[in-house]
Order: C-alpha cells, then sequence, then structure tokens
C-alpha cells in the first residue's frame, strides 16, 4: 500500500508545515529578492471572484492536494521554492497524453516536443514487458547546455528553472544547446506548423501563448521560431497557481510535482518512501527530474539506456 | 503586447497585472515582518499572475465525443478558438475522487482533471483543415475522384426531387436519379397500418397474396414489388446507416425516418460492433415469466476494478479504449503501485495493458471460447469454484448466504434422446405441481420445486446431476457444462486456441485464488466476433464459477 497511501493527503500535511523551518529560507529570499531583482510575491490575497478561493482537501484527490501544495510554495520568496518533478514509471501506461497536453499548452511544432514517452520493450515473445519512461528537461542546477553557449543565453532562475532568451538564443547558438543537453530535451523550432501543406495553418497552431511569461506566437518572426525550446514545468501556469500540464492530463497519475524544500509536499514525500533514481546523475549535473525505482519491469540500466 | 516589449521586459517582470505591482509595492516596506508573521495568520496568500488557464471565462464545460465514452471535458477558448481540452474535475470519472459539487466555478477554473490523448485531439477534430464544410457532388465518372461544390439549398433539392442530376458527366446526361419523391410512395395513413395488417395476415396463412392484391388492387403501385407484399412500400427504399446516435439525436432521426417518411429501415452499427457481448449479457442476466424468457435487463458487466485484487482483460484494450481511459487506468495504476492488483491480458496484440500484466496471453483472434473452456474444464476438475454460491438455485438461497445474485447451476434440463440438452424441467412434468415458471433441482437425491426469484422458500440443488425423473432423463446445467468441457483435453483446448497448456493453467490459477475479487473483464476482441455470443457466454461463465457477481472487487 506504500504508494497509495502517499497519495491520500492528510490533514497532517497542510498543519505539520513546519514554522521554524521556513525562517531560514524566507530570511535568505529576502536577500535573494535584492539580487535577483524580482518581484515580492506577498500581498493580499485576491478577489474571490477573480480567482476564487483554494479548494478544500479532497482525500485521496493527489491533484488537488498536489495543487495546495503549489499554492502553498508560492507564498514563499522564488529562491526558497525548489520544484522537482517525480515521475512513477510504474503508473505510466505511455498513452501520450501528457505530450499532447504539453504540445496544446506551449504550442509546439513538428521539429520537436517538450516532453516525449519512449518505450523500452525487453524480452522475447511471448515472455514480453515494456517500460514507458517520461521524459523532459529536468532542470539541471549544472546546466550543459549553458555551458554550450555564451553567458546570459541561458540563466538559471532562482527556483531552479533553467531559462531561455528566445531572442538570443537562436541559430548556432540554439543548435548548440540542443546538442549538449544529454536528455535530448532541447529542440529548435523551425516555425513550421503541422497543418502546414493542408487547405489552411488551423488557428490553434498560429494563436499567441505565454512561456516565462512572455506572450508569444510562432507566426513568422514570432520570438518561439528559430529559438531553441524546451520544458520549464509550465512556469507561467504554476504562477498562476496551476499545476503544469503535463501533471494534470496524467490519467495514470505517474507524473508528481511540486516543492522539494517543503517536508510534506507529495514529492518529499514520495522520495521519502521510495527508492529513486535521476538519469544521468552520474554527470554530477544535479537534475530535478527523479524516477521512482521500485519495482520496475526488466533491467533499469537498459531502460534508461533505451530511453535516454 | 509586441515582441520588441517582450524582449525588453524580460520574463521576471511581465504579466503581472497593475494591481499585483501595487500590491507588491507596498509590501516591500515590511518585508521582513511580513514574511515572518503572515504566514500563519490565514491573511497572506500568494499574489497570482494572469493566466488564461486560471480563469474561469476561459472555460466551456461539455462532454467529450471523441469516443463514446462520453467523458466530462472542459475546454480553453482563446480569441474564439478552442486549445485545449482538460478533465472536468467535477465529474468522477475525469478527476476520483472528483471535486464537491458545490465548488464554484471561479475556483475549480485552475483545477484541471485527466483526458486521455484521444479526447484532447478533440482540438484537431473540431479544425480539421479536411472537414468537409460544403456540399460535394460528384463531377466526373464514379471512381474519377472528381467533384464540385453545389449550394445547400441546391443539395436538398435535388435529394428531393431527383432529375437528370449527372447530365454534366459524359454517359449520363439521359440518366434520370430518382429523388425522395418518387419512393416517399405510400402517404395515407390508413392504407399504411390496413396493408401492414394485412401483411400480418398473409405471415400467419390467413390470407393469400391474392386475396391482398385484389383488396388493395388500387395501392399496390407504392409498394416495392405487389407479388412480395411483406415488403412493403417503396419508403422502405430509403436506409439510413447511423454511427452512434447520441441523446436527441436518435429522436430526431426516428421522426423523420420511421414516423413521417415510413421507412423501415434505419439500422445501428452496433450489430456488427458489439452487439454480441449485450445478447449474451441479456442471456446471462434473463428471467422466467409467464413461461417466457423476460429477454434480461443488464447488458454489461465489468470488473469493480477499485477493490479487485486479480483481473483478466480479455479483449479488452483498457489503457487506450474499452469505455474509457481516464475512468479505469487510475484505478488499475493506483492498485499496480500499492501492489494490491495483479492484473492478466489475453489479447493477439501486445497493447500497453499488457506491459504492465503479470502474464500476456497472445491467444489466436476469435478463439476466446476455447481458452475460456479449458479454463472451465481445469476449474471443474481442481474443485477451484465456488460451490456454495453455484448450489443456490433461487433468490431466497442467495439471500441466505448473502449472496446478491444466484445462476442456474443446479437447475435441471431434459435430456433428448439423442443425448443433447433440450429444455428446463418443470415441476409440473414430474407431478410437483407449479406453474411454467417452475423449475426442480435435485437436493439428496429428492427433486425440490422452486420459483427463480422465490424470496422466501429456499431452493439449493446438488450441482453435478445426471438421472432419471419420472421416465425423463436429466441433467444439471453444470454437469452438462463439465461434460462439453470435457469432451477435450487442456492441451487441445490450448491448441485451438494458440495458448501454452501451462500458460493456460496458471491462468486458471491465479484467477480461483482470490475469492471473489477476481474478474475476467471482455470487450469487442471477444464480442466481434461471428461466434462472439459464445466466447462471451463463456467467459462469463468463468466469472459464475467463482460466484463474483455484484461483489467488492469482483464483476458488477
Amino acid at each position: 500500500m506504500k504508494a497509495e497511501e502517499t497519495r491520500v493527503p492528510t490533514q497532517e500535511a497542510t498543519t505539520r508545515r513546519g514554522f521554524a523551518g521556513w525562517l531560514a529560507a524566507a530570511v535568505a529570499a529576502v536577500a535573494s529578492w535584492a539580487t535577483a531583482g524580482t518581484l515580492c510575491r506577498r500581498g493580499p490575497r485576491r478577489g474571490a471572484a477573480e480567482t476564487g478561493a483554494p479548494l478544500p482537501v479532497a482525500p485521496g484527490n493527489w491533484l488537488v492536494r498536489m495543487q495546495q501544495e503549489l499554492l502553498r510554495a508560492l507564498e514563499r520568496p522564488l529562491a526558497a521554492r525548489r520544484w522537482v518533478m517525480v515521475i512513477d514509471p510504474r503508473a505510466c501506461i505511455g498513452c501520450q497524453a501528457c505530450v499532447i497536453a504539453c504540445r496544446a499548452e506551449n504550442v509546439t511544432g513538428p521539429a520537436g516536443s517538450y516532453r516525449r514517452v519512449p518505450e523500452a520493450p525487453a524480452g522475447a515473445f511471448p515472455r514480453l514487458t515494456n517500460v514507458f519512461m517520461p521524459t523532459n528537461c529536468v532542470q539541471c542546477d549544472d546546466l550543459p547546455c549553458q555551458r554550450a553557449v555564451p553567458p546570459g543565453m541561458i540563466t538559471k532562475r532562482p527556483d531552479g528553472i533553467g531559462e531561455f532568451d528566445y531572442a538570443r538564443l537562436k541559430g548556432a547558438y540554439a543548435e548548440a544547446a540542443a546538442k549538449a543537453c544529454p536528455y535530448r530535451a532541447v529542440h529548435v523550432d523551425d516555425g513550421r506548423f503541422f497543418t502546414e501543406g493542408t487547405p489552411q495553418v488551423q488557428a490553434y497552431e498560429r494563436r499567441t501563448f505565454t512561456e516565462y511569461q512572455n506572450t508569444m506566437h510562432r507566426n513568422a518572426l514570432g520570438l518561439a521560431v528559430g529559438a531553441a525550446r524546451k520544458c520549464h514545468f509550465c512556469v507561467h501556469r504554476l504562477e498562476a497557481g496551476v499545476l503544469p500540464a503535463c501533471v494534470t492530463v496524467c490519467i495514470g497519475g505517474a507524473i508528481h510535482f511540486g516543492d522539494l524544500a517543503d517536508p510534506p509536499s507529495t514529492v518529499s514525500e514520495l522520495l521519502r518512501s521510495h527508492r529513486s533514481v535521476r538519469i544521468h546523475e552520474e554527470a554530477g549535473i544535479e537534475p530535478r527530474v527523479y524516477s521512482i525505482e521500485d519495482g520496475l519491469q526488466g533491467a533499469p540500466g537498459h531502460a534508461c539506456a533505451t530511453c535516454h | 503586447m509586441s515582441e520588441q516589449n517582450n524582449k525588453q521586459q524580460g520574463s521576471q517582470g511581465a504579466g503581472l497585472t497593475r494591481r499585483e505591482v501595487l500590491a507588491s509595492s507596498a509590501f516591500l516596506g515590511g518585508a521582513a515582518a511580513g514574511m515572518l508573521a503572515g504566514h500563519t495568520s490565514g491573511e497572506a496568500a500568494p499574489v497570482l499572475r494572469e493566466s488564461d488557464a486560471a480563469r474561469p471565462e476561459s472555460y466551456i464545460y461539455t462532454t467529450c465525443l471523441q469516443c463514446n465514452t462520453g467523458c466530462e471535458i472542459k475546454v480553453r477558448i482563446q480569441e474564439g478558438v478552442a486549445v485545449k481540452v482538460e478533465g472536468n474535475p467535477y465529474a468522477p470519472r475525469t478527476m476520483d475522487p472528483h471535486i464537491p459539487w458545490t465548488t464554484p466555478i471561479a475556483s475549480a477554473a485552475s483545477v484541471q482533471g485527466y483526458t486521455c490523448p484521444k479526447g484532447q485531439a478533440g482540438i484537431q477534430t473540431a479544425y480539421d483543415p479536411y472537414r468537409i464544410t460544403k456540399v460535394l457532388k460528384r463531377a466526373g465518372k464514379r471512381g474519377e475522384g472528381k467533384w464540385m461544390t453545389i449550394p445547400f439549398h441546391q443539395a436538398i433539392r435535388e435529394i428531393a426531387e431527383g432529375g437528370y442530376l449527372f447530365s454534366h458527366v459524359p454517359g449520363e446526361e439521359r440518366r434520370w436519379v430518382e429523388g425522395l419523391k418518387d419512393i416517399w410512395a405510400l402517404r395515407d395513413p390508413a392504407v399504411a397500418s390496413g396493408m401492414a395488417a394485412d401483411v400480418a395476415k398473409i405471415r400467419k396463412k390467413t390470407m393469400t397474396v391474392e386475396e391482398f392484391k385484389a383488396k388493395w388492387a388500387e395501392h399496390l403501385h407504392v409498394l416495392i414489388d405487389p407479388d412480395h407484399p411483406d415488403f412493403g412500400p417503396k419508403n422502405n427504399q430509403l436506409v439510413f446507416n447511423w454511427g452512434r446516435l447520441k441523446a436527441g439525436r436518435s429522436d430526431f432521426f426516428s421522426r423523420f425516418w420511421n414516423r413521417s417518411f415510413g421507412s423501415v429501415n434505419g439500422h445501428g452499427h452496433t450489430t456488427v460492433c458489439q452487439g454480441s457481448i449485450y445478447f449474451a449479457g441479456k442471456a446471462m442476466s434473463d428471467q422466467p415469466s409467464g413461461g417466457k424468457w423476460s429477454g434480461g435487463a443488464k447488458s454489461y458487466w465489468m470488473a469493480d476494478v477499485s477493490h479487485s485484487e486479480f483481473v483478466i482483460y480479455w479483449g479488452a484494450n483498457v489503457f487506450e479504449g474499452n469505455y474509457g481511459p481516464p475512468l479505469k487506468v487510475p484505478k488499475i495504476t493506483r492498485g499496480l503501485t500499492s501492489g494490491r492488483l495483479k492484473i492478466a491480458v489475453v489479447d493477439p496484440r501486445f497493447h500497453p495493458a499488457a506491459a504492465k500484466a503479470w502474464k500476456w496471453i497472445p491467444i489466436k483472434p476469435g478463439t476466446d471460447a476455447a481458452l475460456a473452456v479449458g479454463m472451465i474444464r481445469w476449474i471443474l476438475d481442481n474443485n477451484r469454484f465456488d460451490r456454495r454460491y453455484l448450489e443456490n438455485a433461487n433468490k431466497a438461497a442467495a439471500a441466505a448466504d448473502g449472496e446478491a445474485t444466484w445462476s442456474n447451476g443446479a437447475w435441471l434440463v431434459k435430456i433428448g434422446s439423442d443425448g443433447s440438452p433440450g429444455k428446463f424441467l418443470r415441476a409440473s412434468e414430474i407431478g410437483l405441481g407449479g406453474d411454467a415458471d417452475t423449475f426442480v433441482c435435485l437436493r439428496g437425491g429428492q427433486p425440490v420445486a422452486f420459483k427463480s426469484d422465490d424470496a422466501s422458500n429456499v431452493a439449493e440443488g446438488d450441482l453435478f446431476v445426471d438421472t432419471t425423473l419420472a421416465g425423463m432423463r436429466v441433467k444439471s446445467v453444470l454437469q452438462i457444462l463439465k461434460e462439453e468441457a470435457s469432451a477435450r483435453t487442456l492441451d487441445q483446448w490450448a491448441a485451438e486456441c494458440g495458448v501454452m497448456t501451462t500458460d493456460l493453467i496458471e491462468l486458471a490459477r491465479e484467477f480461483t485464488s482470490h475469492g471473489k475479487k477476481a474478474v475476467v473483464e471482455i470487450h469487442r476482441g471477444v464480442s466481434q466476433h461471428t461466434n462472439g455470443f459464445y466466447n462471451v457466454l463463456a467467459c462469463y461463465t468463468l466469472n459464475l464459477l467463482i460466484g463474483n457477481l455484484d461483489w467488492q472487487g469482483g464483476l458488477v
């Protein structure tokens, strides 16, 4: 019952939050505002008519629980948040719903996707098995892509999300960033549309969208066109109090998101109660996406090598 | 917002509303104090940025019809364009458990349930650049692939009135095409019902075709063939074949096709899809009434997978279709990761659920009954069935055991002179009285008369009976099943369906190792065959043998 229990939110989860534990982070955060120049995140609650009150805890509902944890994390300064993703491949059914949700949210074209769900088949007929391994940018603390391009094009936000400067990360720099990623999580947007060559490129591909709080589109001269692009944990949604698109859409409940600096959070709890791996951890780049290892079918080494 | 502005603003400053900036500025003065004290006061809350994803007016709540499941969804609209499909968090299918129905829409805006990839592709269905939005008319010879668009009103006129509709195509200059008005031949309701009544007489041989023709001489021109009045009027030449007629559409079409135009030819696709699963289900739930069978009340069962310990997904592609990945997948993955649930997959294709299966059985398509009957043989031979459940011959017996259902396993069947089973034995046939719905089972050598739905008089019967009563050879239903299953060896059954005998046995052993919390869940892979009814019946019989019907974790 391990995993099931970890998904059941308890009242404890909200009350157990150690107040003292926040002090250090809070003090550090005040300093970071000055240096990072970020706007503060605290203020009066917005009118209920505009965004509504946060939902009450619904027992067993891991999505609502993770969203509450998200709102809790947003009360804290940017630098005090430690966003991580915890993937449970045992619960991934390889349906690609997360890939499609991501594409719809972030308007990626045929040149690439922020997410993939590679498959690692193993065994011989009829004793076959298959492991589905959702992958995306792991927001390394020591970004190989950052080292491959001139300073400033790729920055590390105080909350750990790697940010691409679409205005500058183009051409050879974009290619270099894509090539440097050991996870193959970066692609260069060539500006093509899926409905190109049909009677009409459809409006949903031409729409404006938001990334890193910039409004953009993929039409000619759009900010994203020609730039290197990758997953950013849907930071535009996070800061609006909404979980990443891949997390909410996941039918199997395989993708967990939250603040590892928050001990009672779902992700913290999962990592405490399960063995986990970080792909390419050996490279010392400190990836922020964890995979639960328990009970994986097939040899984990084989599976990882297949997908990454 | 222009591109240039975006670039200059950078990411950190963009997107905040003026009010948020003001709030932020005000806060800077007492930052440290607010930080330390505000946290527990309940007054402080995060300043949230604007996002379409969190705005209630961005969403339209509706139903997904990318498949027949009809999951509850909300669609995000941006500048009049549907851009993203989300699960509706108020619905138990797309968020389990769902949020309370009293949750204000404003609070639910930023909460999203899950949907399957097919449902999300609703955007691509709605905005398919090849979607036909105008009426196309053939412009060249058949098969040439040449088309022209015509106005909608012209299409309606041509379909209704007919004419030399293809005079622009070489060779069809003089070809007259009938319109609906030509086959809308019979318009008098009195004549229609009179003719129908007489056709019924012809069928009963109380009227001849010649008598019919003489009586309706003035109206014979409305018939498809006056020598075959049973073909009905020409109106029947209008045929409507539909795919899925959901909700009000079926009422609309039957009103036009059947009641207004008067054609009997409206046909759904279900007969060639999963009709077998429905009819086998109805046969399973059939109850006697007035000497006849009622037709059955229940057409479809599924596993209560929230509580099951072992489920065989048999011809049921549960991760990709099968009445809704959002409905079933979370319950399965929770069960798999917690260790509560084990699944097996019987399917020719190694589909995603097979990747999570303890055992995948790549069966030969259409031979499902062979595997099921092989398993039945092993279960009967090894006494792995629920004897207590199967002995209950009626409602009272079931109730006494705390069971919601009972079976006809112990009911006696008359055996013909050639040894083949015939009708159920009635109590009146052996002098025990009762009516046409009073059946018989045998207990301790004595016949027991009972009614199936009798809630007060308990009837329990012996399971394996082969005897003679009042000069009639009778066998119990389970005896007949056992003899059928024993007609071949396990190796022979396994060979018939292309499965290893060891797999057949292991599957049967596992299935009978979880009490009533094991289920065979089937769908079109089993049913959509010419022998689908029997495939389904054999698979449902497996469930019956462990008595899992209407049990938590069982077949519900």
